[in-house]
This record gives structure tokens, C-alpha cells and sequence, in this order.
């Protein structure tokens, strides 16, 4: 941040946005009035003016960069906590930020991934990646997060292996393979959706076993 | 719990649907034992499963031996003898029900009889594990706060019934409780929440009851969300299987799991897509399956 910018508003380095901007209001007040006054004053009050828009409008551009491109503290603040399993925390201190840019946007998507929300972390990591077209690493994350959902189609509890894999990888082989909402196009089973009546004749059986059981025995 | 959980029982083996029951009437022996004698009605086969995977996951082995009961005069059942673990989760069951009873009576749906029969048990229960009874009061008042407000993200909604089955996973399972229990029970709770609001999406439309899911997509019927705004509650689900299948790979279990795997793997996914798709084509989830890959053909992986 620029000192001279500051020293203009009257304001000594580590001022707040709050600060800078209730100094810009007070001054550009006071300018307003004086400017129509005679002689030197009103000239002065005439250049202030524009020095305090300028310097003004040049420290919340600095200041939103820092928030946006990630120089602030303020996400590497978030970014500890969340790495704490802190996600109370974090969570706080995002809903504290003015500026919502994508960086914003793919922290909270974290937050909610870690509080097992998954659908709110996509949709943000969507925002995100609205905002900033360019950025590889929101990409990337959207690309994982999606590829979650194939999760032991490729590598886990699925399949004939059943064997401990390294790296922390799943440990318990299963007898059964996973399934999805599309069903499982792999285990294609003769009589196709027979089987539900088939079952429907299971709970028949049953229900007529059950009225015979107390006088069949 | 309402009764959603349930294996795939065609794909059930045998050894498997003996262990279930068992653990059935064990539960139901255990519940008499520990909340008295009409609680037992109370009992649900979303309690056996949670049973078989508390009882797998603390390595504590049941003994199965046949013996009649009140429901079996004649015929001797196969029963998994009621140990403190099958005692604890009887508690659990009669307190839901009990706490499940008084949010219907708030919503209008009256069943003060009902209620009162099990208000005994459910003393019991609390004497015996006044921390289960604190966990479940807690947590439900939180969602019905949430459903007062109008809650309309999914995924706050389910919050604190996932949270329920969360700490009760950690009350039951004690030291052995970790990091992927806790994330299972949690998908299992939202799992819960999220197949009820499913099931009872046109009822709670007519009756203008607070439901999520119609909160979220706004359409008037069960079919019509399915249809237009399906792609979103497909990758919910299909996120929450991945996840349970996630968990059960890395959770540390001392017997064969079979059981549990055939319910979580098969039967939890089998139950979505009927209650998603309609009871008929959910059996094999074939016709239900292609509809749902042309409604949203690139939902999912490389969708960039």
C-alpha cells in the first residue's frame, strides 16, 4: 500500500478498508463544501478533490488485489485452519470476506468437502471456475471431486483382489461390487428385471410360511 | 431410522440372511430385557444392520442359538444371544422411535397411543443411556429447527441427522470409533434423511409439509424432479455411495462382512433407485438405469 496515498486521507500505514474509507467520506465532505469559496481556498479545496479520488480509488484497487490474488493472510489464515480439521473456524473467517472472488469461492468449496457436503463444494468449485476461467487448479479439483464417484470401479473394495494395496489404499476386498444410481451395467443377469417379481413371490412364500408356521409344526 | 435400510436379497448369501436375523431377534430379545416387553414392537431391520456393523467393527462375536420366543411359540428361531452391545442398540432403537413419535404428534400426524406405549421403554432406555437419549433430543430439535426455517440446501439439511448417526457411531463403538466409522455413519444418517424426503416427496407436496428435495427443486411432483432436476440429487446419492464405499475399505473389521457390504454395496443403492425410479424398474435398476443415462449423460467424470 502506498503511504502517500494514505497520507493524503490523513492515515498513518496499517489503516483498515474501514478506516480509509470513513477518512475518504470525511475529507471529500469538507472539500465539497469549501470548493465554491473564494480565492485560494476554494482552488485548494478544488485539487484535494481529485488527489483524494485518485489516491482513494488507487488503495481499495490494491486492496481488493491483495485479497483476490491471494497475497492476504487472510486465505493462508483459512488455509491453516482447514489443514487443522478447524472447519468452524474457517468457515468464520470466510464469511468475513468483503471481496467473493474465486479464490473465495474454491476455500469454501474446501470447507464444504471437508464437512462432507459434497453437493455445495461442487457447486461452488463451479462458481469458481466461472469466475476464473484460466485457473487450473479449480479445474482440477472439479475433476477430482467428480471422480470421486467412481471410486473402487478403478481401485477400491471391487474386484476380484480383495487384498490389502499400499499407500493407504483400501484394505477390505468384497465380495459384492459397488453400485450407482444407473445401476450395474456389468452384471447383467439372465431374466433381467424378472428378479423383482421373483422377489415379490419370495415375500409371498414368506408371508404364507409365516401364516402357516403356528399350526405346521 | 424408518426402515430403509434393508439388504439385497437376492444377492444375500444364506450364512448372511441366518446372521441378520438372528441379530434381529437378538435385538428383540434385548430390547424386551433392557426397555420391557412393548417396546419390542418397535423394532426395526435398520437396527439389525447396525448391530451386525457394531458388532463386527468392536470384534465382539454373538452366539447364535435357537430358542422359541412370544412371536415363535412353535417353531424354535435362530437368535443371536442380546450381549451389552445388542443391549445399547435396543435403547437406541426405542429412543428414536419415542423421539420419531413426538416430532409426528408436532407435525399433526397424531399417534399419542402410540407414543404413550413406548413412553416406558423409552425411560428405561434413558436410564440406562442417558447419553443416547441426549444425542438423539439434541440433534432432532436442531432439525426441526432447520425445517422450520425452510432450510432449501441439501446438503444443510441433512446436517444433523448425518451428525446423529455420527455420534451414536462414536458412543457405540467407543475406542474403536475412527476418522471412516464416523464418515460411514455420517453418509448412512444423510442416506436416511435423504431416502425419507425421497419416499415421502409427493405426500409432503399435498399436505404443503416441509420437504427438502421439493424445497430445493421446486416441482410439484416426484416424477417431475426426477426428470428435470434429477442430474443434481443423481450426483448426491451416487456421491454418498462412493463415499460409504470409500469407508467400508477402510474400516477395520475383525469378521467377514458380508452382511454389511451386501446392504451398503447392493441393498442401500437398490433401495434409492426404486424409491427414485418407481418400484418396477428399480429392481435391476435396468430400465431406471437408461433413463437416467439419457436425462444426464455427462454428469460426472470429464464433464469439463
Amino acid at each position: 500500500m502506498k503511504n502517500e496515498n494514505l497520507e493524503i486521507l490523513g492515515l498513518s500505514a496499517g489503516a483498515t478498508r474501514e478506516e480509509i474509507t470513513e477518512a475518504y467520506q470525511v475529507l471529500k465532505a469538507k472539500y465539497l463544501e469549501e470548493r465554491f469559496m473564494d480565492g485560494e481556498v476554494g482552488n485548494n479545496a478544488a485539487r484535494m478533490l481529485t488527489r483524494i479520488e485518485t489516491a482513494y480509488s488507487e488503495l481499495t484497487k490494491e486492496m481488493s488485489e491483495d485479497v483476490s490474488s491471494g497475497g492476504g493472510d487472510a486465505y493462508a489464515r483459512v488455509e491453516e485452519l482447514i489443514k487443522a480439521g478447524n472447519l468452524q473456524d474457517a468457515q468464520r473467517e470466510l464469511d468475513n470476506f468483503n471481496e467473493r472472488g474465486g479464490r473465495w469461492h474454491y476455500f469454501q468449496s474446501v470447507v464444504f468437502y471437508r464437512k462432507n457436503w459434497t453437493n455445495e463444494s461442487k457447486k461452488q468449485l463451479e462458481i469458481a471456475m466461472q469466475l476464473e476461467p484460466d485457473n487450473e487448479q479449480y479445474k482440477d479439483a472439479y475433476r477430482k471431486l467428480n471422480d470421486r464417484i467412481n471410486f473402487d470401479a478403478q481401485s477400491g473394495a471391487a474386484g476380484a483382489s480383495g487384498t490389502q494395496t499400499q499407500n493407504g489404499q483400501p484394505r477390505n476386498g468384497s465380495t459384492y461390487q459397488g453400485q450407482t444410481m444407473n445401476g450395474n451395467t456389468s452384471d447383467n443377469q439372465m431374466g433381467g428385471n424378472g428378479c423383482a417379481q421373483c422377489l415379490d413371490c419370495c415375500y409371498t412364500y414368506l408371508c404364507v410360511s409365516c401364516l402357516c408356521d403356528g399350526c405346521c409344526r | 431410522m424408518f426402515g430403509y435400510i434393508s439388504p439385497d436379497a437376492p444377492y444375500l448369501f444364506k450364512k448372511d440372511e441366518v446372521l441378520y436375523k438372528a441379530l434381529y431377534c437378538g435385538l428383540c430379545k434385548g430390547i424386551g430385557k433392557s426397555c420391557g416387553q412393548t417396546a419390542r414392537s418397535a423394532l426395526s431391520y435398520d437396527i439389525a444392520f447396525m448391530s451386525a456393523m457394531i458388532h463386527n467393527i468392536r470384534g465382539e462375536d454373538v452366539t447364535i442359538k435357537k430358542q422359541r420366543c412370544i412371536a415363535h411359540i412353535f417353531r424354535r428361531r435362530q437368535v443371536a444371544l442380546p450381549d451389552d452391545t445388542t443391549l445399547a442398540l435396543g435403547c437406541v432403537n426405542t429412543a428414536l422411535v419415542y423421539f420419531k413419535l413426538c416430532d409426528d404428534i408436532r407435525d399433526g400426524d397424531g399417534h399419542g397411543i402410540k407414543r404413550l406405549l413406548y413412553k416406558k421403554g423409552y425411560k428405561r432406555a434413558l436410564k440406562r443411556h442417558p447419553a443416547v437419549a441426549e444425542i438423539i433430543s439434541r440433534n432432532m430439535s436442531q432439525q426441526n429447527a432447520l425445517e422450520e426455517a425452510g432450510c432449501e440446501i441439501i446438503d444443510e439439511a441433512c446436517e444433523p441427522t448425518a451428525q446423529m448417526m455420527r455420534e451414536l457411531s462414536i458412543y457405540l463403538l467407543g475406542p474403536y470409533s475412527g476418522e471412516w466409522t464416523e464418515k460411514l455413519f455420517y453418509c448412512l444418517g444423510k442416506w436416511v434423511y435423504l431416502a425419507d424426503a425421497l419416499d415421502d416427496y409427493d405426500k409432503d407436496v399435498k399436505k404443503g409439509a416441509y420437504n427438502v428435495l421439493y424445497k430445493s427443486c421446486r416441482e410439484p411432483s416426484k416424477a417431475e424432479a426426477v426428470k428435470k432436476d434429477g442430474g443434481e440429487m443423481v450426483f448426491i446419492f451416487d456421491m454418498l455411495f462412493a463415499q460409504m464405499r470409500e469407508c467400508i475399505a477402510n474400516i477395520n473389521f475383525s469378521f467377514n462382512h458380508d452382511l454389511t457390504d451386501n446392504i451398503i454395496l447392493r441393498g442401500i443403492p437398490l433401495k434409492t433407485r426404486k424409491l427414485f425410479y418407481g418400484e418396477s424398474c428399480g429392481g435391476c435398476g435396468k430400465d431406471g438405469g437408461r433413463d437416467a443415462a439419457k436425462t444426464q449423460p455427462a454428469e460426472g467424470v470429464g464433464n469439463l
